[in-house]
């Protein structure tokens, strides 16, 4: 007897969009924490009740390449960095296969290793509960029409031609070629995020977005300890100021108009760090930060 | 009459000749190698339609080249640091249909001779700057040369008694074969944009891995529970030579190594033999 086909939501059909646009996820979670605790008393064995022990709580995970023409996170950072003084902000909207989140950006990670494509990584909070259903493949990803077809289209518009990739990842100096060189790079940014609530209301009235800080680490093959307290990593790093992520289509073209550009200017170098193990060669890591 | 029978045009040895950088190498036996595209499917969440293809991992070529041991071993001083073109070019003149790697690295040198056979090379190597059709506009450098026409060699061959063997008690007519390698892993160190890599350095430590074959007369072979404090270490130095003139063609010289393997091979329709491995690690100075 054949096992018979069940019903059930392939990865193929499980969208995955922020603010409406797709983006190519290899995973993507999302997790709902009731955050309770038992409530003891005198008198009783067991507990009486249970007690709410905080806000309702849902993240969001994702881990995707990046498409430089079509990069939602890598705006919604800049929006963080360029607007951090205003007391409120716009959820996003997160969905994963149907079930909708609206969320603020928690982290964002993005990694460039030799031959590699760049691949990020961002995670989302929200306090309010989620919608939707999980149902397979989203109508309003890409497109209002409900063609499933269509909707797969704003995913991945330019094939693997619009992908970010170490090959065409640019160093930069004053927007010039810079002399350095660099093995390996990643970059973070984490925001902290409070919810304000209010009594007699479930859900916070309003999110507050505390402070942010970026985070960029660098490999390269040569050292230079840091020289005083506080020093600046434009001139730590040998006048370099800008990772460029360009398209893998700058390989046939030296015309790429979408790029993401990751500015160390204003960070001050945190660690430098020599790493030797046998069978490679030395290793010098050094991180730079900057606050917002 | 029927239709003439159209015969297609095959390319045989006589159009296969193989240069390393701007020199012909005589006594080629085989020359395969080439390349893997490092792509990998890019799969997503959500994903329908055509499935796309993404560059992930190194590009490189892969060789391996087998020669007879004629004229001048060209291949043993690549051990090291150094890289090198190969090319299999059709004419001298026809450079343009070139199929070849360009900045290559020897992983893997083996030297072998059996009683009765003339010393063979085999070499394999990865190629890390291209691989695949090389056209005259790509390494313009080389092929200037190439294509100044022949330099008439005078071959030096080697012959059956032309191989001594020097490895402390051992004779050289109780040895019947040999076969040296000597592994060179590569590190190749890449940076951000770039699918060269910028530096490419050997693994260390370099394996010497020597294998005997002989006959046994008054041999004692050890036991394994000899190891470690009775380690049989020696020096072996292996010199090639010309048949008819005994002019030096190649020679090895290898101090420290150290038995590795015993296997005692007694058959009835042979005498008895002993097969020997010898080993060593090289690091540099």
């Amino acid at each position: 007897m054949l096992v018979r086909k069940k019903v059930v939501i392939y990865f193929n059909k499980c969208d995955v969009f922020i603010n409406g646009t797709g983006i190519l996820a290899s995973s993507a979670t999302l997790s709902t924490e009731n955050a309770y605790s038992p409530l003891y008393a005198l008198g009783a064995r067991g507990p009486v009740s249970t007690a709410f022990a905080g806000p309702l709580r849902t993240t969001i995970q994702l881990n995707y390449l990046i498409e430089t023409h079509n990069e939602p996170v890598y705006y919604i950072v800049s929006g963080l960095k360029n607007n951090y003084s205003q007391l409120n902000y716009d959820t996003f909207k997160i969905g994963i296969g149907g079930v909708t989140g609206y969320c603020f950006l928690e982290s964002y990670s993005v990694k460039v290793s030799p031959n590699e494509p760049a691949r990020a990584s961002a995670s989302f909070v929200s306090f309010v509960p989620t919608t939707g259903a999980l149902v397979g493949r989203s109508p309003s990803v890409g497109s209002s029409s409900s063609s499933t077809s269509t909707s797969a289209k704003k995913y991945n518009s330019r094939q693997t031609s619009g992908n970010a990739h170490a090959w065409t990842t640019e160093l930069l100096f004053q927007n010039s070629a810079a002399s350095t060189k660099f093995l390996d790079f990643d970059y973070s940014f984490k925001a902290n995020w409070e919810p304000r609530f209010i009594i007699g209301q479930k859900f916070p009235t309003q999110v507050q977005f505390l402070n942010g800080s970026e985070t960029f680490n660098f490999t390269r093959e040569v050292y230079s300890g840091i020289s005083f307290t506080g020093m600046r990593a434009v001139s730590y790093l040998n006048d370099f100021d800008t990772v460029r992520l360009n398209s893998l289509s700058l390989l046939n073209t030296t015309q790429n108009n979408d790029i993401l550009d990751f500015c160390i200017s204003g960070s001050i170098v945190k660690s430098v760090e020599i790493s030797a193990s046998v069978g490679d060669m030395v290793q010098i890591n050094s991180s730079c930060e900057k606050s917002h | 009459m029927g239709n003439p029978v159209v015969i297609p045009t095959r390319i045989t040895k006589e159009n296969q000749r193989f240069f390393l950088n701007t020199t012909e190498i005589p006594g080629i036996q085989s020359f395969r190698g080439g390349y893997n595209v490092p792509y990998q499917p890019m799969v997503y969440l959500g994903e329908s339609g055509q499935v796309n293809m993404l560059p992930v991992g190194a590009q490189a070529g892969s060789f391996s080249i087998s020669t007879a041991l004629i004229s001048n071993d060209l291949w043993i001083p690549l051990t090291g640091n150094t890289g090198f073109n190969g090319y299999v070019i059709q004419r001298r003149n026809d450079i343009d249909n070139t199929f070849g790697f360009q900045s290559g690295y020897l992983t893997s040198y083996t030297s072998s001779y059996k009683i009765g056979q003339i010393p063979t090379i085999e070499i394999e190597a990865v190629a890390f700057k291209s691989a695949g059709r090389i056209s005259a506009a790509n390494y313009a450098e080389d092929f200037d040369v190439i294509t100044l026409g022949e330099t008439a060699a005078l071959l030096k061959i080697p012959g059956p008694g032309s191989v001594t063997l020097n490895l402390d008690e051992f004779t050289t007519n109780r040895v019947l074969g040999y076969d040296l390698s000597i592994l060179c892993a590569r590190n190749p160190m890449y940076q951000l944009g770039s699918r060269i890599p910028w530096a490419v350095e050997i693994n260390y430590p370099i394996e010497v891995q020597c294998n005997f074959q002989i006959d046994l007369s008054d041999y004692q072979p050890k036991n394994v529970t000899d190891f470690p404090f009775s380690t049989v270490t020696k020096n072996l130095t292996l010199t090639v030579k010309t048949f008819d003139t005994d002019a030096v063609i190649t020679t090895y010289a290898f101090n420290n190594l150290k038995l590795e393997s015993e296997q005692y091979e007694a058959t009835v329709d042979n005498s008895v033999k002993m097969n020997l491995q010898y080993k060593t690690f090289m690091m540099p100075e």
